[in-house]
């Protein structure tokens, strides 16, 4: 046994012993494994639906590329909106897992464990979606692998000064280490899956996934020092990526966007959306499946403290850019703020200013935070005021240019509206799979806090 | 290259590397179209551009122009520098000729109607039948009219002689004829002519209404001159119309009498003049003050709503500047008594001594032989009583630009066979039997002489185009003539008739040289140009004075005024035209009413609201405009639109304002009344679109279009004179918010004694010491080496508005119209636009400023920076060039543009398969080869007109010199009219753009960003209102 693991149980036994005395280690095996299996009906209607909302989005995409961007709302000045509000939204959800499992790790904030894995599986799948959207809202998609730096004989290199360019080393390394630390995490929960599998097929499956684990204490030993490495790698990750991806906009000199705020106030934001997002996944999963003993109420009202933190932060940012433009020289910046409130886009500005820093206000109180319906709605709210948060910065930033006679507003066109759908129905496709196919709560984690079966006396 | 040996190895390796990359396969298979020269033609050399001069015949103006035309097509029109009216410019409706030539729309074989519908027929078939036809009405004496447009050249001539020997008449018929400036003149001053009007000259310039800087006679000759008026710090412009005109927002101050109330103003004035004794000398004082006597200042403020001290002051400012010059005439005036105000101008200028010095009768404008609408209507009498049996139309398009009660549709049905010799299906040609399509003036040999002394050559810069088998219309007449057996000897072809009317010129002016020499140096030079002398005049003034009387119900009155960009709505089949935006509301592709603030308030209904338009003629629905520009009491709409035929950019756009007209003309001299109805305006039902370009004229404090009062600029003037004078700018009549002068205002800190010169002003300062060009940006690595830093100077002064620039850069940069649906989504692909605002609007001295803005090439530009891939880079000569190739379309750079000055290909306007394809055919024939067409997905904008920068530097190197400064012009600098755009290289300290670009009036647009821009903007002068 590690130190750090020596450390964990002693400290924490009895604090989060959550699970029943009697709770067996067989009975988690059998309640997380429930979910995994031919699913049922009500999946397939669920997973067809959704395979149809891809296709029609799989559809609108291939007019879009055949046709031209024309097709969507695009004006100038506003030459980026859904597909880049969408590309910042899907980045910020999925801040959430590393957060949940690397972050939460290193700082021993146990309830974790419970909801790793659906964090983790989120961010993957999430930045899966986030990753399309910079590719097909270009002109050329087509042409989109010029962003990535190679050696070619004309030698040409992408131009390392653009945060287009950063873009695409902070969300490929992000892909990179959230696949990895979410497989790692997974490869003791795939080896009892491997064991537990009848199917051939199914029993090859988890062989991958399991790296070929026996549970022995060199393989324990091995696990959890990666683990803590991946952790502690992954975890300036939380704070560098969406801090690259807010300079897409800081970077340049539109008003609006140009601020040095953006990089913390992005980061916050997209743990907000990202928890947010997680409980309204957890909520229908625990109710589904029967496993609220499992994911219990005190680690739903941790991860609701997450949200209420967060929010405060944001709402923080709202008024510090607001008060920098009212209190700095500039007066393109304090036009624009004034704009963002009460012109064109007000309407979005306050759907973001109600979802993202009133409603989540509630979140003080505890009642709410334990009300399962109650959270699940509020976090609805704070996805969607997350979405028009980007909305705003983006669109009514370059809706009110320096230049006052370039002015025409942008509406979202059918083709975006169906291609953001398509992509909600790409992000659920993969979790749909993933809660039916891997176990989506980490049994051995969970296990750790059960009592020790030998240890027991006899009665 | 003497020591280089070529030895066998390398010979072999050579071939080697050659024979693998052939096997490879590596070279894209080739475009499967080429230029098929199998056998070259020996004047032709692919990729050398030929310039041909001819005559602008887009409107009667006949500015002299230069065709270019590469691999044998016509690719860009410029104006002819060497022309003595136009002197290089040229308008927008010139420049968008070539979409005449290269319609799509363009007749494509003679065509007869058969039981109501067109039917090719061939040459021979078309000819046979309208012999028969016409030769038959000849010998029978049945009636014979021909009706064409101005022509003052040969082809006139060729009509009047082929009706007379058809026992018929020629009518040549315009519909802005300005038949009452000839009458007014020839009641006045004996002479039936339109003067010359020397705008250059003038010192003081109050136009009643002439849109001298629209549509008004000829624009571009006055554009040039007005700039060089304005150059001149104490020349002051007044513009008295109920409609502030884009002439009108370039003047210094508005008047906005009442519609109809001109002619009582001028009046006024010249009671003024001639009561406190102002003027010259006139041997007819006693009897012109008695004659008017009653228009004292105070009953010209109850017939105009001019204040009376205004009256008095306008009047003592034009008397005293020397000379002065007034104008009236246009469109938007022409009334029932429009005479009458033409004569009260003559008086106005005869008085204050103007004529003879700014309205001369030398070089006169060629009006003279044009039908007036009355006579028109005589012809539409006979031709409805069934006394016209063969009817022959070229170049007129009446039954669209006369108002329905003229009734020429119907009595056009009562004729017995109507030929059109018209190019293009319009309203006119579709009511006609026979189509015997003309080639268009680019492609056709012709003359004209648009005012004394300038007799002007059209010359075909290129073969016809193939896919339209038309004819010369001077060729059909002499066909016909034969066909039809009239009488008389008939010239073998058109090209031997117009040479034999050139043999007396050549008598003339040949100088004893070959007639061949003589017409060959016609050819080149765009025609003969002699010094017309004046014909002297005196005043032989029998007045007749009465105010129009605007008829019927409504509160507001109707003015109808014509399109700068479709002129009468010939220019209206041009995509080019339909999509540049009106210099005033900045609309495209439509119809609307303007109608003011508190109208509109009135009613309820803002920008693009549908508003329903009533006279007692007639009703049309229109978007509205709002527009502070216009009187309380006025409502105004554009003509131009509202076509039934005539191609697809034209049919079924906006309304026809002349279907509001009531029966109306001017008695004395038989023109068409524009002005005299009453209208009844409410909101209308049909939902319709407005389709603008910029929406608000207002620029926010921005601080984009910059103003400086002269007296700042004339620094030695003392401290409390220049406080004074910007006050006054400032606090004049109208809001605080006036004048905004900008950040640099301050006067500049002079040494003691230091008198700035008088020329500060102009744009071009020959004298003046320059300091170093502005440092380049961009100096380091091999940028080092950069020989030249081009930039652009633009003068905000003399810049009007007009938007030819916006044209010409449509045409040299391949730029796509996109069409009003796109347009209203923002998709322009226009790769300079002109800005308007409107900084005060109300009458007296208002500020409308007009800022050209395209790429500024900045010298730290914001959208480089952006681009992941360098799509954007900043080439060693200070441009800011966009590689479209290498675009992957993420569209940051135009976000990070401040100036919004980049166009994104959101559809393939390219690719003739899609919907979306800009160029039909044969319009991709106009394409500039030189200028790469751009695909769906990638960003273009200005590139400086890097081609022609190569082809200049190109042509440096082959004569082993230096480039020299204006040898390179953009397409923009080279077709403004008033060269309010210049460009060239900051690195040369000599050159003009050097120059300007230190000047006391530079400043740069967003300066606070420093994006270091390429483009010095000057800052527009605001003139002392006291003289």
């Amino acid at each position: 046994m590690s130190e750090y693991e020596a450390s964990m149980t002693a400290e924490t036994v009895g604090v989060t012993e959550h699970l029943p005395a009697s709770y067996t280690q067989k009975a988690l095996n059998d309640d997380v494994f429930r979910m995994i299996g031919w699913p049922g009906r009500i999946w397939w209607a669920v997973f067809i639906l959704d395979l149809a909302i891809l296709l029609t989005g799989g559809i609108v995409l291939r007019n879009q590329i055949v046709l031209g961007l024309g097709v969507a709302g695009y004006t100038r000045p506003v030459m980026w909106a859904a597909y880049i509000t969408n590309f910042v939204f899907w980045v910020g959800i999925a801040h959430c897992g590393t957060l949940v499992s690397a972050v939460l790790y290193l700082f021993r904030s146990h309830f974790r464990r419970a909801v790793y894995r659906v964090a983790e599986a989120m961010t993957v799948f999430g930045v899966l979606t986030a990753a399309l959207f910079p590719l097909l809202h270009t002109g050329r998609p087509w042409f989109g692998y010029w962003l990535v730096p190679y050696p070619s004989q004309r030698g040409l290199w992408p131009n390392f000064r653009s945060p287009l360019e950063w873009d695409v080393f902070a969300v490929t390394t992000y892909l990179t280490i959230s696949s990895i630390f979410f497989l790692v995490g997974l490869i003791p929960d795939a080896a009892v899956a491997r064991d537990r599998a009848k199917h051939p097929a199914m029993k090859l499956l988890y062989q991958v996934f399991s790296f070929g684990w026996i549970g022995t204490n060199t393989n324990w030993k091995y696990y959890y020092g990666g683990y803590i490495f991946f952790a502690a790698m992954a975890t300036p990750l939380v704070f560098s990526v969406h801090s690259v991806v807010s300079w897409d906009f800081a970077m340049a000199q539109t008003p609006g966007w140009h601020s040095t705020l953006f990089a913390p106030y992005f980061v916050a934001g997209a743990i907000f959306s990202g928890v947010a997002m997680v409980i309204n996944l957890l909520i229908p999963i625990r109710k589904t499946f029967k496993l609220e003993h499992i994911v219990t109420l005190d680690h739903m009202e941790k991860l609701s403290k997450l949200v209420l933190l967060t929010s405060n932060i944001v709402a923080y940012s709202y008024l510090t850019e607001f008060f920098i433009a009212w209190y700095g020289p500039s007066k393109l910046e304090r036009d624009l703020f004034w704009y963002r409130f009460t012109g064109h886009y007000w309407w979005a500005a306050w759907i973001m200013f109600t979802c993202n820093a009133l409603i989540p206000l509630a979140l003080w109180f505890k009642p709410v935070r334990r009300n399962m319906l109650v959270l699940f709605i509020l976090c609805l709210f704070v996805n969607v005021g997350m979405w028009f948060e980007r909305f705003v910065i983006i669109a009514t930033s370059l809706a009110r240019p320096v230049d006052p006679a370039v002015t025409v507003y942008y509406r979202m066109s059918w083709t975006e509206a169906a291609i953001t759908a398509g992509a909600f129905a790409w992000f659920f496709m993969f979790f749909l799979i993933f809660v039916r196919l891997l176990p989506a709560f980490s049994i051995a984690e969970i296990k750790e806090t059960l009592t020790m079966p030998m240890r027991r006396k006899p009665a | 290259m003497s020591d280089f040996v070529f030895t066998r190895r390398d010979f072999l390796k050579l071939v080697g590397i050659g024979a693998a990359g052939a096997a490879s396969g590596c070279a894209r298979p080739p475009a499967d179209r080429l230029i098929p020269y199998l056998i070259p033609p020996e004047d032709i050399l692919p990729g050398v551009p030929y310039w041909y001069a001819s005559t602008c015949r887009e409107c009667p103006a006949g500015c002299g122009i230069l065709v270019k035309a590469r691999e044998g097509r016509a690719i860009k029109i410029e104006g002819n520098p060497g022309h003595p009216l136009n002197r290089g410019g040229l308008c927008s409706r010139g420049q968008a000729a070539l979409q005449g030539l290269y319609d799509p729309d363009r007749v494509r074989t003679p065509m007869m109607k058969q039981a109501g519908a067109w039917k090719s027929v061939t040459w021979d078939e078309a000819l046979k039948a309208a012999g028969e036809k016409l030769g038959a009405a000849a010998r029978a004496k049945k009636g014979v009219a021909v009706l064409t447009g101005h022509e003052t050249g040969s082809l006139g001539a060729l009509a009047t002689a082929f009706a007379a020997a058809a026992g018929g008449t020629h009518l040549a018929w315009e519909p802005f004829g300005h038949e009452s400036l000839r009458e007014a003149n020839r009641r006045s001053f004996g002479v039936a002519s339109v003067p010359a009007y020397d705008f250059a000259k003038a010192e003081n310039v109050i136009t009643f209404g002439a849109d001298f800087l629209e549509t008004w006679l000829s624009p571009v000759q006055y554009a040039r001159d007005f700039a060089t008026m304005r150059a001149r710090p104490g020349s002051y412009v007044i513009a008295v119309e109920p409609r502030l005109s884009l002439t009108g927002a370039n003047a210094d101050e508005w008047v906005a009498a009442r519609p109809g109330g001109e002619m009582a103003l001028a009046l006024g004035m010249a009671r003024v003049i001639l009561s406190e004794n102002l003027g010259p000398m006139v041997a007819e004082r006693g009897a012109l003050l008695d004659a008017v006597s009653a228009f004292t200042p105070e009953a010209v403020e109850r017939d105009t709503d001019v204040p009376a001290a205004q009256v008095t002051a306008m009047a003592r400012r034009f008397a005293n500047s020397h000379p002065s010059l007034a104008v009236a005439g246009g469109i938007s005036t022409q009334s029932e008594q429009s005479v009458a105000l033409l004569s009260a101008v003559n008086l106005l200028n005869y008085v204050a001594g103007n004529v003879g010095a700014t309205v001369r009768f030398d070089r006169t404008q060629n009006f003279d032989g044009l039908a007036s609408f009355g006579e028109l209507q005589t012809l539409i009498q006979s031709m409805s009583e069934g006394k016209v049996e063969v009817l022959i139309v070229h170049g007129a398009n009446p039954a669209y630009a006369t108002p329905a009660w003229a009734g020429f549709a119907a009595a056009q049905g009562r004729v017995g066979f109507k030929i059109s010799l018209s190019g293009v299906l319009d309203e006119t040609a579709e009511g006609c039997d026979l189509l015997l399509p003309s080639l268009h003036s680019i492609e056709s040999l012709g003359d004209a002489e648009p005012a004394r002394g300038v007799h002007a050559m059209q010359q075909p810069a290129m073969q016809k185009v193939p896919a339209f088998d038309a004819r010369c219309a001077g060729d059909t007449l002499l066909a016909l003539a034969r066909g039809a057996a009239l009488s008389g000897a008939w010239a073998a072809d058109w090209t031997s008739y117009v040479q034999s009317r050139w043999k007396p010129l050549h008598q003339r002016l040949g100088g004893g040289r070959e007639f061949d020499v003589f017409w060959n140096e016609a050819l080149q030079n765009g025609g003969v140009f002699e010094a017309a002398a004046a014909t002297p005049v005196r005043w032989s003034g029998t007045l007749a004075f009465a105010t129009p009387q605007i008829k019927g119900a409504g509160d507001l009155t109707l003015v109808i005024y014509p399109s700068p960009n479709l002129y009468d709505g010939r220019g209206a089949n041009k995509s080019w035209l339909q999509e540049l935006p009106d210099p005033t509301s900045k609309a495209v592709w439509g119809s609307w009413a303007e109608i003011h603030p508190e109208t509109a308030k009135k009613l309820g209904v803002t920008n693009g609201d549908p508003l329903k338009v009533e006279t007692e003629a007639g009703s049309v629905e229109v978007p509205a405009y709002v527009y502070a520009g216009v009187r309380r009491d006025v409502v105004a709409i554009p003509l131009g639109q509202g076509h039934s035929a005539y191609g697809r950019s034209a049919k079924g756009r906006g309304v026809n304002a002349l279907e509001l007209l009531s029966p109306a003309e001017d008695g004395a001299s038989g023109a068409l009344a524009y002005l005299g109805a009453k209208a009844r305006v409410s909101k209308g039902a049909k939902a319709m679109d407005l389709v603008m370009t910029q929406s608000a004229k207002d620029q926010r404090d921005r601080e984009l279009a910059q103003v400086i009062p002269v007296a700042v600029l004339l620094g030695g003037a003392a401290a409390g004179e220049i406080k004074a004078a910007e006050a006054a700018a400032r606090g004049g009549p109208g809001t605080a918010a006036q004048l905004r002068p900008g950040t640099a205002t301050e006067p500049l800190a002079h040494p003691p004694g230091y008198q700035t010169p008088a020329h500060a002003v102009t744009a071009y300062q020959p004298g003046q010491q320059v300091r170093a060009p502005r440092e380049n940006p961009v100096a380091s690595g091999s940028y080092q080496n950069a020989k030249h830093r081009w930039a652009m100077a633009i003068d905000l002064n003399s810049c009007t508005g007009c938007s030819a620039c916006a044209v010409a850069c449509m045409a040299e940069n391949n730029v796509p119209t996109v069409g009003p649906e796109m347009i209203k989504r923002g998709r322009e692909m226009s790769w300079i636009r002109i800005e308007r605002y409107e900084e005060n609007l109300a009458p007296g001295r208002h500020d409308v400023r007009h800022l050209p803005m395209m790429c500024q090439h900045c010298g730290d530009a914001p959208c480089e920076v952006v681009c992941p891939v360098y799509a954007t880079y900043h080439n060693p000569e200070g441009l800011n060039a966009q590689i479209y190739n290498r675009c992957v379309g993420t569209r940051y750079c135009s976000n990070n543009c401040p100036y919004k000055v980049r166009a994104f290909n959101w559809f393939d306007y390219a690719a003739p398969e899609k919907p979306t394809f800009a160029f039909p055919e044969p319009l991709n024939w106009q394409l500039n080869p030189d200028v790469t067409v751009r695909s769906k997905g990638v960003m273009e904008k200005c590139t400086m007109c890097v081609q022609r920068i190569l082809e200049g530097k190109g042509n440096a190197k082959d004569e082993k010199r230096e480039v020299r400064d204006g040898e390179i012009q953009t397409a923009c600098a080279q077709s403004c009219p008033t060269e309010a755009i210049v460009f060239g290289d900051l690195m040369d300290p000599e050159s003009r753009v050097s120059r300007l670009s230190h000047g006391e009036r530079r400043y740069w647009a967003l300066n606070e960003l420093n994006t270091k821009p390429g483009v010095t903007y000057l800052k527009k002068t605001v003139r002392p209102e006291s003289a």
